[in-house]
């Protein structure tokens, strides 16, 4: 086989750039990094009905195909998350956790509309005291975070053992559902980024 | 000019007034920031320092709920303008100090802070108007708002020092215990296993100028060795009562006897022009068929003229310890005059035998008294002098293997006492040790191997009977050089393996081993070492 034209460099995505490294020396992420960003993205999983297929439009629509180049190699990123039962110990690198952030803001912003919707209603339940079933969406949104946080961790760790109950869960995923509200935001890339090393700069 | 800016969001709107330092439209001097949140009534309202502080607050508090660690800017702090709070559930708790917002500059409560009960969402909206605001390039655009990780520093530890320490201290802390505990502890004080003393004994006696001891420890040993150490002080064999169940049939005692009685008058013939003086006395222990099996000197002077007695000679040491049925124990007293009175403990016998010399329960009671160390030496390591095999002469005549040749060996052996060691063994005997045995232990697998295809090649395919044993012995090269039958139909069978065509003879200093070969009734040959794999 004749070869016509050179070798394709790999062209970093320069949207990959708008996340500054903060002057991390080594090329893998931290642990609760991978935890994090699994995390969120269940949560993106869990109010959104066909998640993976629209994360595979999202990772098209911002051009991190180089990044992210399959569904398998997407699943296989998630799973560097220490907690999952199918760990792979491989490391999450930082040019791949930019592009997870990219996409999971991308989805984010999306879903902005139903994440405000679910927070008024968690709002207007604690205000009258009412417990989070009475809320559709939400209980819904719930159910299937835990369901999937279920199938998903490890129940040996004891990380995720302090997720036993269901009411640590509902709390997991509330507060998850706030980090997703902040992803919405203008700069919700660069915050999202900035809180996977708090604690892990000099 | 001022110039006004407005962010607007569902839940807060920010509004930045200011001047523009040059013609440009750019507000780059803040002269008020006014937050309107929905469902407060006053907006928030404050100059350059009380925004610039709410920026940092808003912006850190939005990152602790990103990553679950505070950042030290929404901390309330003596220093802090403002500060940020989590409340209960999904609300948030903004605490303003008076002094920089701008209605309540002059009021009288200035101590305490306002404190904003603000939603996530509301909290968000705040955060996002801030961040709107930083991404028009016309506003403000020397004012920089901060996003970067916490570093380490600001992180606490999420277990105290104290905590984390206690597990290595237990740790140390116990094994100092336990150290402190067992230096009380004695030290062990050293046994020594009996076979070891055995050994000693044994290299005592080569140290003698005796004829080296077989160093193989196995009890079971069942063959006598050539005799070949005069004036040894460790042949009595050990009397072994306590294994056998005694025989109490008084009939049977009696036969028994005069039967040991007949076998040591003919054999003691030899011995007349005795040197000994005093009468020797020694307890027997005779076999149900006649042999006897042990006998022990009731004093000094018996140990020391052992062997002017028939006795080592007489000595029968079975093939098989364990095999030997009920035993029966007699008193038997060699007088100087060449006559020899035998005295059963049990039993007062009718019989001719002249009074005994001694009473015989004084006599046994003497007997455990008078047990010398040389008495209780076990009978491996006096076995090479306790004489060659013996079979019970004619006289006993109920032997099983009363062969002429075992019965000429008895004799020879009576006056063989001093001969040198044989240099081969033949058949149907074996010296009972090997001066170098061989320890190679895959010299000693191919041996086993190659030994067990000649029994195999050799034996008749169609043969059944009882399971048949054997002792063989071999030389390096795998040559037989000597072999034993068990009894007397493994000796019959022996001619049809071949064995005495196969037997070299071989000078018994070259390295040799015994090996144990049975032939089961199923016809399998099956070949170990004698005394077990190494």
């Amino acid at each position: 086989m004749t070869v016509k034209s050179p070798p394709e460099k790999s062209i970093k995505s320069p949207i990959l750039d708008k996340l500054p490294n903060y002057g991390i020396q080594s090329d893998e992420c931290p642990r609760r990094a991978k935890t994090q960003l699994d995390f969120i993205m269940l949560a993106v999983e869990a109010l959104e009905l066909n998640a993976s297929q629209v994360m595979l439009t999202a990772i098209r629509d911002l051009g991190l195909q180089d990044v992210l180049k399959s569904r398998v190699h997407l699943w296989r990123l998630r799973s560097t998350n220490p907690l999952r039962k199918f760990n792979q110990r491989q490391p999450l690198t930082l040019e791949e956790a930019k592009a997870l952030v990219l996409v999971v803001c991308y989805l984010c912003r999306k879903l902005t509309v139903l994440i405000r919707q679910l927070f008024l209603g968690y709002q207007q339940l604690q205000d009258q005291q009412l417990s989070l079933d009475h809320h559709f969406r939400l209980a819904k949104y719930l159910k299937r975070f835990r369901s999937h946080f279920r199938a998903r961790m490890n129940p040996k760790r004891a990380m995720v053992l302090a997720y036993s109950t269901d009411e640590k869960l509902d709390e997991l995923a509330l507060s998850l559902l706030t980090q997703l509200l902040l992803c919405t935001g203008t700069r919700g890339e660069e915050r999202l980024w900035a809180s996977l090393f708090d604690g892990e700069v000099s | 000019m001022t110039i006004q800016r407005q962010y607007v969001l569902p839940n807060c709107s920010l509004v930045l007034e200011g001047l523009s330092a040059d013609a440009s439209n750019v507000l780059s001097i803040l002269a008020n920031a006014e937050f309107k949140i929905v469902g407060l009534e006053k907006p928030l309202a404050g100059g350059s320092e009380f925004f610039r502080a709410l920026v940092d607050a808003i912006g850190a508090y939005c990152q602790r709920l990103l990553s679950g660690l505070d950042h030290p800017d929404h901390i309330s702090s003596q220093s802090s303008l403002v500060s940020v709070e989590p409340d209960e559930g999904q609300y948030h708790r903004l605490l303003i100090k008076p002094d920089v917002l701008e209605d309540l500059a002059d009021s009288s409560e200035k101590s305490a802070p306002q404190t904003i009960r603000l939603s996530t969402v509301q909290l968000f909206d705040m955060a996002e108007a801030i961040d709107q605001f930083h991404a028009d390039a016309q506003t403000l655009p020397d004012f920089s708002v901060n996003l970067a990780p916490l570093p380490r520093k600001y992180v606490r530890a999420s277990e105290p020092l104290a905590q984390r320490a206690i597990p290595p201290l237990l740790g140390f802390g116990t094994l100092a215990v336990a150290a402190l505990g067992l230096f009380f502890l004695p030290v062990p004080e050293l046994v020594e296993p009996e076979a070891l003393e055995q050994q000693t004994t044994s290299a005592l006696e080569e140290t003698l100028g005796n004829e080296p001891a077989t160093d193989n420890p196995d009890e079971t040993e069942p063959e006598a060795a050539e005799n070949a150490a005069a004036g040894s002080e460790a042949e009595a064999t050990e009397s072994s009562p306590l294994i056998n169940t005694a025989i109490t049939d008084s009939t049977q005692l009696e036969a028994l006897q005069q039967q040991v009685q007949q076998q040591l008058s003919s054999s003691s013939v030899g011995s007349e022009d005795s040197p000994f003086e005093q009468p020797l006395r020694y307890q027997i222990s005779v076999a149900e068929n006649g042999d006897i099996v042990g006998y022990n000197p009731l004093d000094e002077v018996s140990l020391e003229n052992i062997d002017t007695t028939p006795l080592p000679s007489l000595t029968y040491i079975p093939v098989n310890n364990a095999a030997v049925g009920p035993m029966a124990q007699f008193d038997v007293t060699f007088v100087p005059d060449g006559t020899v009175e035998v005295v059963s403990d049990q039993v007062v016998t009718p019989t001719a035998v002249p009074p005994a010399t001694v009473n015989p329960d004084a006599e046994a009671s003497e007997s455990i008294e008078s047990v010398t160390p040389e008495s209780i030496t076990p009978e491996v390591e006096s076995s090479d002098a306790a004489g060659e095999k013996v079979v019970p002469s004619e006289a006993s005549g109920e032997g099983a293997d009363t062969t002429e040749e075992a019965s000429t060996a008895s004799q020879t052996n009576a006056d063989a006492a001093d001969s040198d060691i044989k240099t081969s063994a033949t058949a149907g005997k074996l010296e009972n040790f090997i001066a170098t045995p061989i320890r190679d232990v895959d010299r000693i697998y191919e041996l086993n191997q190659g030994l067990r295809r000649t029994i195999i090649d050799n034996r008749d395919s169609d043969w059944s009977g009882p399971d048949i044993r054997y002792r063989v012995r071999l030389d390096e090269e795998g040559n037989i050089t000597g072999y034993e039958a068990d009894d007397a139909a493994a000796e019959q069978y022996a001619d049809e393996l071949k064995f005495s065509n196969l037997v070299k003879t071989v000078p018994a200093e070259n390295p040799q081993l015994d090996f144990l070969v049975v032939i089961s009734a199923a016809n399998v040959v099956e070949v170990n070492p004698w005394d077990g794999w190494p």
